[in-house]
């Protein structure tokens, strides 16, 4: 496991920052004002960047990052770093357009949802990395389901927390969109782990293996994922949905970000697992 | 491709004695945990009940292996900079270290274990059929080094047509994955026992 950290890092930060950018563009698509239509782009940037220092990280050698497009033809690796650097270039172009005001909304509107395709795009291309047929408990729709899932999960997650802490805003936007959006991906989570667990049992001796694994030494772990973001996106996010009509959002801050802390570290513990718990096949 | 060099092991009297190992291992120099050829033990079997008596189906063999330079290598198609190649000439699969980044995607696909990470140097590492040797004339080290003399080498396809063999045998994964160039004498046991259950 203890190389697997710098991957779970990247994955988790690129994941967020997609989700946290396409949940925040839907949300300040309708706005004017330069500070609403700014909001969030400089915690994705941040994110990217983090994601970007860590999967570096897990390089031997670093030096050769460069040829990493060689393969474009038949290495989801090569497909992914290209898909990276056009998130990087379509999401910067966001920020600058942004920042200095340039062309309409429309245009903004549009360069950001070209950007966010791109970004769902790279989340896509992250799962087939591992859908290989070494590993049995990866090679499944579930895992590409998964990525999408927590990509969504946290990006609704922290926007609606985000907008909830918001001040000077008696009723924050955009906020039964997130919750609706955050039950959808919980929705494919659930559908996700469940239809993985199916799949294990008739997979192979690794995948049950694997399987073993999830419902013995990390049960714990496994039930606790699922229980945190349940909790997070299905009790507690709809909960502070209902009371901000009544409540100053600010007076609300501290629970939202108790939401995002519990989705975060629910989907840190799955993607924890799904390392920890993969068995490669052979001898 | 002009023609595809591989190997053959005739694992029914292999010993287990690591003498192919050691020998690879101090020919390429290889760090602690570093192995290019690997000789494993697989076991299986159980207890199982038949009619009012218990009886045991327990079999056990060892199989030295390497790379097996396969025709569509899962390693090769993975690396994203191009560093590990499959040779036109002979089909031998390489790793260019000058291009290697050392992400180890290779090291995760190849269901053999072939290519290894070398964290000394931040790259990864594999058999390449003792390139050197064959350009001079000698075979692989570890054909040399087999006390019994268990190991060959050649074109698959001819070793095939002298030896027979087979590619798939319990614990090996399904060679249609990456149509290895190995061809093996199995070991009493590795092809009929109906419970598989491996070491690892």
């Amino acid at each position: 496991m203890s190389g697997e950290w710098s991957l779970i890092l990247y994955t988790l930060c690129i994941q967020a920052a997609v989700g946290i950018f396409v949940a925040s563009r839907a949300v300040v698509a309708g706005e004017e004002e330069q500070a609403n239509r700014m909001r969030f782009l400089w915690i994705v940037g941040g994110l990217g960047v983090a994601g970007v220092i860590a999967s570096v990280l897990h390089l031997g050698n670093p030096m050769n990052a460069f040829r990493t497009m060689s393969n474009l033809a038949t290495s989801w690796l090569s497909r992914e770093i290209l898909f990276t650097i056009l998130f990087g270039l379509t999401g910067g172009l966001t920020l600058v357009l942004e920042l200095k005001q340039i062309g309409s909304r429309s245009l903004r509107n549009g360069v950001a949802a070209v950007a966010a395709l791109v970004g769902v795009g790279l989340v896509f291309v992250m799962s087939m990395i591992y859908r290989s047929f070494a590993f049995p408990a990866w090679a499944h729709l579930s895992t590409t389901a998964s990525f999408l899932a927590t990509t969504g999960l946290i990006g609704t997650a922290a926007v609606f927390a985000g907008q909830c802490m918001r001040r000077g805003e008696d009723q924050p936007k955009g906020l039964s969109g997130l919750v609706y959006g955050a039950l959808a991906m919980l929705a494919l989570q659930m559908v996700s782990v469940s239809s993985h667990a199916a799949y294990l049992g008739g997979a192979g001796k690794e995948a049950q293996m694997t399987a073993a694994m999830l419902s013995g030494e990390m049960a714990l772990f496994f039930w606790a994922r699922v229980a945190l973001v349940v909790i997070g996106s299905a009790v507690v996010m709809p909960w502070v949905w209902r009371r901000v009509g009544t409540q100053n959002g600010a007076a609300l801050a501290p629970v939202a970000g108790l939401l995002v802390a519990l989705v975060t570290l629910g989907e840190l513990l799955g993607r924890f697992l799904f390392y920890a718990t993969a068995v490669k096949i052979g001898l | 491709m002009a023609k595809q060099l591989g190997f053959h092991v005739d694992a029914a009297f292999c010993a287990g004695c690591n003498t192919c190992q050691v020998a690879c291992k101090d020919r390429s120099s290889l760090a602690f945990g570093q192995r290019f050829r690997k000789v494993v033990k697989y076991e299986d079997g159980e207890w199982a009940k038949v009619g009012n008596t218990w009886q045991q189906n327990v079999s056990a063999y060892w199989l030295s292996i390497s790379c097996n330079h396969c025709a569509d290598p899962a390693c090769v198609k993975v690396c994203p900079t191009g560093a590990m190649h499959k040779r036109e000439e002979d089909g031998i699969v390489m790793v260019d270290q000058e291009k290697c980044v050392g992400c180890q995607s290779c090291v995760m696909a190849c269901p053999y274990d072939a290519p290894q990470f070398n964290p000394e140097i931040g790259k990864v590492g594999k058999c390449d059929l003792c390139a050197d040797r064959l350009a001079e004339g000698m075979r692989p080290v570890c054909v040399d080094a087999c006390p019994y003399q268990l190991i060959s080498f050649g074109e698959i396809e001819e070793l095939e047509r002298e030896k027979g063999g087979t590619n798939w045998i319990k614990g090996l994964v399904d060679p249609n994955r990456t149509e290895p160039s190995l061809r093996i004498n199995p070991p009493r046991g590795a092809m009929s026992s109906p419970v598989g259950r491996n070491t690892k």
